[in-house]
């Protein structure tokens, strides 16, 4: 595989992988929680990148943006948006838009990502990632919000797979068939969660093997890892609860693990969001997936080579 | 073009169905097979109120203590069904709150818990409110006399005043470390909380009435000197008190138009 492109020094440049012996990891970066503040402060150079959500600094003043901004001068920054609904049937808010532009405007993320979701319908907002059918009357209207997203915040967006309980009889196209064309019509790239298809796959009964193979790779900027709950249905089968609240599962790990070497060098974060660790738990986390793809990727060549 | 089948239920019908937890749901939804679709359901249902549930829960800290979790989650889950969020952005959710617990029939008796809730809801503002440096101190001290009567003060954007019949302070304080056991101080008097959030933490001042009425003078851009009747010969120890509780932020004299206009409040 050539090599990607090295990113430039500005401000919004993709974080660069911390030096390593082999120099194949990618930087590995947490989700940012207040209560880990202080100490991400204190220790800057455990991690390549954090990501926030930007719901959570769209306010005048005080902590949140006192130690964002101290962060960031240390730090790359990744925006996570979970409010914009761009998979429903309402246009995204153009006054929460613009606010997010000026939060982008001011701290210079490298990604802005969303979600193949809906979260908001006729002046509610439900705070979850809902579903949707995969029809081609809904890519449509996806593909337009992500458009208008984009053009109204200035930059290429991702969009990220998302963890599904139910799914429509109506579906038309598989959800990599959705992603792919809603990447290829609104030139978005996509954020690739693999705790989000693995919990998919168990829940809706399909192939977590197959789905990580059908997934449009080349479009694939970021990659999330989390933890999940494990669940039984009445029936006894497995119920997976994606609740950001646990180490990452093995399943998961595997996954990652097996595509690591064709993303090679693409951003991998760790979630953790409910029930949260101590930083060092969650620095080690992130190690642990610099580490995997590192060695993956190694192998790989190695493989390849012989 | 009429709308097909699936956009009839979606989100229409889905949305509904969330907001009704006791509604069928939708139709033609699918799951693993032999899995009931209705229990999966149940988890975007539980999700929406869970996760309010537990802004709500980070949000009003000392209510939650003083009700008992199993209260304050009926109380929740009954204001988030009533009054789920307008948007996205779930720092401004829980305006209608207090508001919502003082007319909540189980819990209406207690009247002071309104007013906790109001206190707590008035510090997560605080927090958010928009920064300001602290007044030139030197600067303020090296005005005559006469200058000083003059002059409007502007005030700490993060500021507010609660006035309450009941010891809300004292209630807030003996409730905010979970070390402690809840307890409702008995036999004090209302109290006034001023609530401003000089650097990174939000500060909570019980104030008597003279001063939190001389605050809201000059915050109203009254001059210095026309506002010190109210404290009268407390006026040293109320400037004090403002100086060192970061609530002074700049000062112009009232008839200087070109500093008023420069001021950045």
């Amino acid at each position: 595989m050539a090599p990607r492109r090295i990113p430039s020094l500005s401000t919004s440049a993709v974080p660069a992988s911390r030096p390593t012996p082999a120099g194949l990891s990618p930087p590995a970066g947490v989700g940012l929680r207040p209560p880990h503040f202080r100490a991400a402060l204190a220790e800057p150079g455990a991690v390549d990148f954090l990501e926030v959500h930007p719901e959570n600094y769209l306010c005048d003043g005080g902590p949140q943006h006192h130690f964002l901004t101290a962060l960031r001068q240390d730090l790359p920054l990744s925006f996570h948006g979970v409010g914009l609904s761009l998979g429903g049937a309402d246009r995204p808010d153009r006054r929460h838009l613009a606010r997010l532009r000026q939060l982008v405007d001011r701290y210079q993320p490298f990604h802005f990502s969303e979600h193949l979701a809906w979260s908001s319908h006729g002046g509610t907002y439900f705070n979850d990632l809902l579903p949707l059918p995969y029809t081609q009357a809904n890519l449509a209207r996806m593909s337009a919000h992500v458009a208008e997203t984009q053009d109204c915040l200035g930059r290429q967006i991702l969009i990220e797979n998302p963890s599904l309980y139910l799914t429509f009889a109506e579906s038309e196209m598989s959800e990599a068939e959705f992603l792919a064309e809603l990447s290829r019509r609104s030139g978005c790239r996509l954020l690739l969660d693999i705790n989000n298809l693995y919990v998919s796959a168990i829940n809706a009964g399909w192939d977590s093997w197959a789905m990580l193979a059908e997934f449009p790779q080349d479009a694939v900027a970021q990659i999330h890892l989390a933890g999940h709950d494990h669940c039984r249905d009445a029936d006894g089968g497995s119920l997976l609860i994606d609740t950001h609240g646990m180490p990452v599962a093995d399943p998961v790990w595997d996954l990652f693990a097996a595509i690591a070497p064709r993303l090679a060098g693409v951003p991998v974060l760790i979630e953790w969001d409910q029930d949260l660790p101590d930083w060092p738990r969650l620095v080690s986390e992130a190690s642990l997936a610099r580490q995997l793809a590192g060695n993956a990727l190694a192998e790989a060549r190695h493989v390849a080579i012989a | 073009m009429s709308p097909s089948p699936e956009q009839a239920a979606f989100p229409e019908a889905f949305a509904a169905a969330l907001r009704e937890p006791r509604s069928a749901i939708p139709a033609r939804l699918a799951a693993r097979p032999g899995v009931d679709p209705a229990v999966r359901f149940a988890i975007y249902r539980n999700n929406m109120a869970a996760g309010l549930g537990r802004v709500l829960a980070d949000r009003f800290p000392v209510l939650r203590r003083l009700l008992g979790a199993d209260f304050f989650a009926a109380l929740t889950d009954a204001f988030i069904r009533q009054h789920p969020p307008a948007g996205p952005v779930l720092l401004e959710y829980g305006a209608l709150f207090p508001n919502f617990v003082e007319r909540f029939p189980p819990s209406q008796h207690l009247a002071y818990l309104a007013d906790v809730a109001r206190l707590e809801w008035l510090r997560h503002c605080a927090l958010l409110a928009a920064d300001a440096a602290p007044i030139d101190r030197a600067a303020l001290a090296a005005q005559p006399p006469d200058v000083m009567a003059r002059l409007r003060f502007t005030l700490h954007p993060s500021l507010a005043i609660l006035r309450s019949p009941f010891p809300i302070v004292s209630i807030w304080r003996a409730n905010i470390d979970p070390a402690n056991p809840a307890v409702v101080p008995a036999g004090l008097p209302g109290e006034n909380a001023l609530l401003v959030r000089p650097g990174l933490v939000a500060e909570i001042h019980a104030v008597p009435a003279s001063r939190a009425d001389f605050v809201e003078r000059l915050q109203a851009g009254v001059a210095l000197g026309d506002a010190t009747n109210l404290v009268g010969a407390d006026l040293t120890a109320a400037l004090a008190f403002l100086l060192s509780a970061g609530i002074l932020t700049g000062f112009f004299p009232v008839s200087d138009d070109a500093a008023r206009r420069s001021d950045p409040a």
